[in-house]
This record gives structure tokens, sequence and C-alpha cells, in this order.
């Protein structure tokens, strides 16, 4: 459902948009809403298996697309959010679990293909 | 055998994976921090946030603040609040001895919109960048 009173949006519908703090209280509603205009949501939080209910609930309401559960332990690390942000860890866990560097990704990836 | 499917499926996918938006809400609720550290805390995740944003190509940018970054609630008493005006009282305070949880919280909410601003000003970029900020009721 588009935003009422927008003619348009400068965020196309159905990007991805990150919320950071997708567990608590502001970030789950804004989640809530953005989900229902028809963005995906790429949250963050802390504790994936403590935050592990937002991935069930809103994915159960929206979609299995529709949303996805990342863990950031601690944001203010130097590039925190890097990955999420950018998107291609999601390939790496689709082939073989989780890795953080985007060259072992890269590699993993030809590899395999070479294969 | 099914390996160059799935990586050519991914490949096309991931594509679509980079944010085109982010909304930066996480913040240290604990009250365990020191004034220091939750400050530290809030500055560096808001940077990181906004970095890695503008490093990937977003269109948008929203830090959600807080009316506390502007002001302490002053109830029965107008006072004026602009663009410019931010929560002086909370910052002095929490660099005074044992502030409470709610002068920290107020103090890093305004030093991580004003590191966020900062940022703005010294990297110019196509991305749009705001600090909403949500109240309970009207001010007035």
């Amino acid at each position: 459902m588009p935003i009422p009173g927008l003619a348009s949006v400068a965020v196309p519908y159905g990007s991805v948009v990150v919320v950071s703090g997708v567990t608590g209280f502001i970030g789950s509603h804004i989640a809530d809403q953005l989900l229902l205009a028809g963005y995906k949501v790429r949250g963050t939080t802390r504790n994936v298996q403590t935050g592990k209910w937002a991935e069930e609930h809103f994915r159960g309401k929206y979609g299995h697309d529709s949303f996805e559960l990342k863990q950031v332990i601690d944001m203010a690390a130097d590039g925190a959010f890097d990955t999420v942000v950018d998107g291609k860890h999601v390939f790496a866990c689709s082939l073989r679990g989780f890795s953080s560097s985007p060259e072992a990704i890269r590699r993993q990836g030809l590899h395999t293909r070479r294969k | 055998m099914f390996l160059p499917v799935l990586y050519g499926a991914s490949r096309a996918h991931r594509k679509q994976l980079g944010a085109k938006g982010f909304i930066h809400v996480a913040n240290d609720m604990s009250k365990k921090a020191s004034p220091d550290e939750a400050i530290r805390t809030a500055v560096q995740g808001a940077l990181n946030a906004l970095t890695a944003s503008a490093k990937f190509g977003l269109i948008r940018f929203v830090y959600t603040s807080s009316s506390f970054a502007a002001t302490q609630p002053k109830p029965g008493k107008p006072f004026t609040v602009t663009a410019k005006t931010y929560n002086e009282e909370a910052v002095e305070r929490a660099h005074q001895p044992d502030p409470d949880g709610e002068t920290i919280y107020s103090a890093s909410k305004v030093a991580a919109e004003q590191a966020i601003w900062k940022w703005t000003e010294d990297n110019p970029s196509s991305m749009v960048v705001n600090t909403g900020m949500l109240r309970w009721r009207p001010v007035f």
C-alpha cells in the first residue's frame, strides 16, 4: 500500500531500507510502516537470537523475502554497517554460511563457479 | 551441479540487494554506560551508519533523533525552539558528577545529531540526510 498523500517517493517502493535498532519499540514500528508501504527491510540488532521474534513476525506478516535480520554487535566499530548496507553478505549466506569479508565472498563465489 | 545455477541466480539477485535508504534508530538504552562512553557509541554508531550509506550511494538517510536533542521539556513555560536549538542543559549536566540516564541519553542525541550535520557539511553528496524527532504530544 503506497504511502497516502505522496504522489511520488524518492526511494522506489520495493527497495531495501536498512533499519538499525529494528527490534526496539521505535525501530520495529518503523519497519512495520516501511513493509506496509511496500519496502523491504533489512534490520540490524545487537543479538539475532533475542531478536528472532522480529524476523518471524515480519516474515509471517509480509512474506519471507520482505525482511531479514542482521547482527551488528558493536555499531561503534569501524565499518560496522558496511556489509549490511552493501548487501553482499546475503550472497555469501546463500552459498556457505556467513563471511564478513567481501574479498573472501568474492573468492568463494569464483571458486565455486569454476568447479 | 546446481552450484553454477545458484551462483548465477545469486549474482543477478545481488544487484538488488544494496540498500537505498537507511533509518538509524539504534541506541544504547541500557543506561549502563558512562556519559563519555554513551556519547562516543552514539556518535560513532551514527557516523558509521552515515558513511556506509554515502559510500554505497544510498538516496536517503534518516537519523531518528529526539525532542530531547532540541530541548528539555518545560511544561507551562513558553520558550522558543529553532532549527539551531540544542539541549545544551543536558550536555552540561552530563559532564557533572552522577548524571541520570535521561540526561546521558539527551546529551548523546545532541552529540550524534551535531556530528551528523557536521559530516554532511564536510562531505557534500547527493544523499539527502535528515534528523527526525519524535514527540509524544504537541509542544503547545
